[in-house]
């Protein structure tokens, strides 16, 4: 394993899935290499903010069609007429607080 | 410079359906979702010049405490019963924790797909590198590498979006 790749285990390390050999390799690494601490601070956070999705959800958003920002693909939402008449009220208001 | 119901119409046809897919994940009430998105379009259209970062996740923050502001408004008037019966709490607990997955879901669809692949792999089918290497059929040292530019790049497109640390 040349130097690079032990800094790129850092990923797979925080994600959970280096086998038990692997992870103490890669902590072992982390007693000598500041850069790797600091990173791994920086990123510590992520698998709990990756709980959020449940994991079906998130699997399903790798099935194939799952383009980027698949959202975006459906249907555009329709303008309410209601809005362009809110908007000319807010309009109005904000030009009498800014003359 | 754009006619400010150009500027409206844009956000909806941008933004508009996963901003009601949001909305009404958290009101499940289709007639009300509707002025929730409208409030939250024109509320971001107001602040829009200072805007930075994400439009879309701005807009589901804004949608978030349009919310929450609704649930409060209904609270605060006695008689009303049945719409609104969650505790303050436990409405705002909900709304933050649909809140936090929409904006991880928009997060996740930004990476790429080979990103997005080995992330789900690893962090939410809880496969190892060598199961991921085998399900992913690609090399073990390949699930590595892309493990590790995955999440960094997820951390700078939540840094992007305005999602805290």
């Amino acid at each position: 394993m040349n130097g690079n790749s032990v800094h790129q285990l850092l990923g797979a390390y925080l994600l959970g899935g280096l086998e038990p050999g692997e992870a103490r390799t890669f902590e072992d690494h982390l007693g000598s290499c500041a850069d790797c601490r600091r990173e791994l601070e920086e990123l510590a956070s992520l698998p709990a903010l990756l709980d959020a999705v449940p994991a079906a959800d998130a699997v399903a958003l790798t099935a194939a069609g799952a383009a980027p920002l698949a959202p975006l693909a459906m249907e555009p939402e329709p303008l309410p007429e209601k809005v362009l008449v809110d908007l000319a009220v807010r309009r109005r208001k904000s030009r009498r607080r800014w003359p | 410079m754009p006619l400010d119901e150009d500027v409206v119409a844009a956000i909806y046809r941008d933004h508009g359906t996963a901003l009601k897919r949001f909305v009404v994940s958290c009101t499940s009430d289709t007639h009300q979702a509707d002025d929730v998105v409208q409030e939250t379009i024109l509320k971001v259209w107001q602040h829009a010049p200072q805007i930075t970062g994400s439009l879309r996740s701005y807009l589901f923050r804004t949608a978030r405490n349009v919310i929450i502001d609704n649930y409060r408004k209904a609270q605060r008037r006695p008689h009303e019963t049945g719409e609104y019966d969650l505790p303050d709490n436990a409405a705002t607990e909900r709304v933050d924790e649909l809140l936090n997955r929409v904006l991880m879901e928009e997060a996740l669809l930004r990476l790429s797909v080979e990103h997005r692949e080995v992330l789900v792999a690893l962090h939410y089918q809880r496969f190892t590198v060598v199961e991921a290497a085998l399900q992913l059929n690609i090399p073990a040292g390949t699930v590595k590498s892309r493990a590790f530019y995955a999440v960094k790049a997820l951390r700078t497109i939540l840094d992007e979006m305005g999602v805290e640390r």
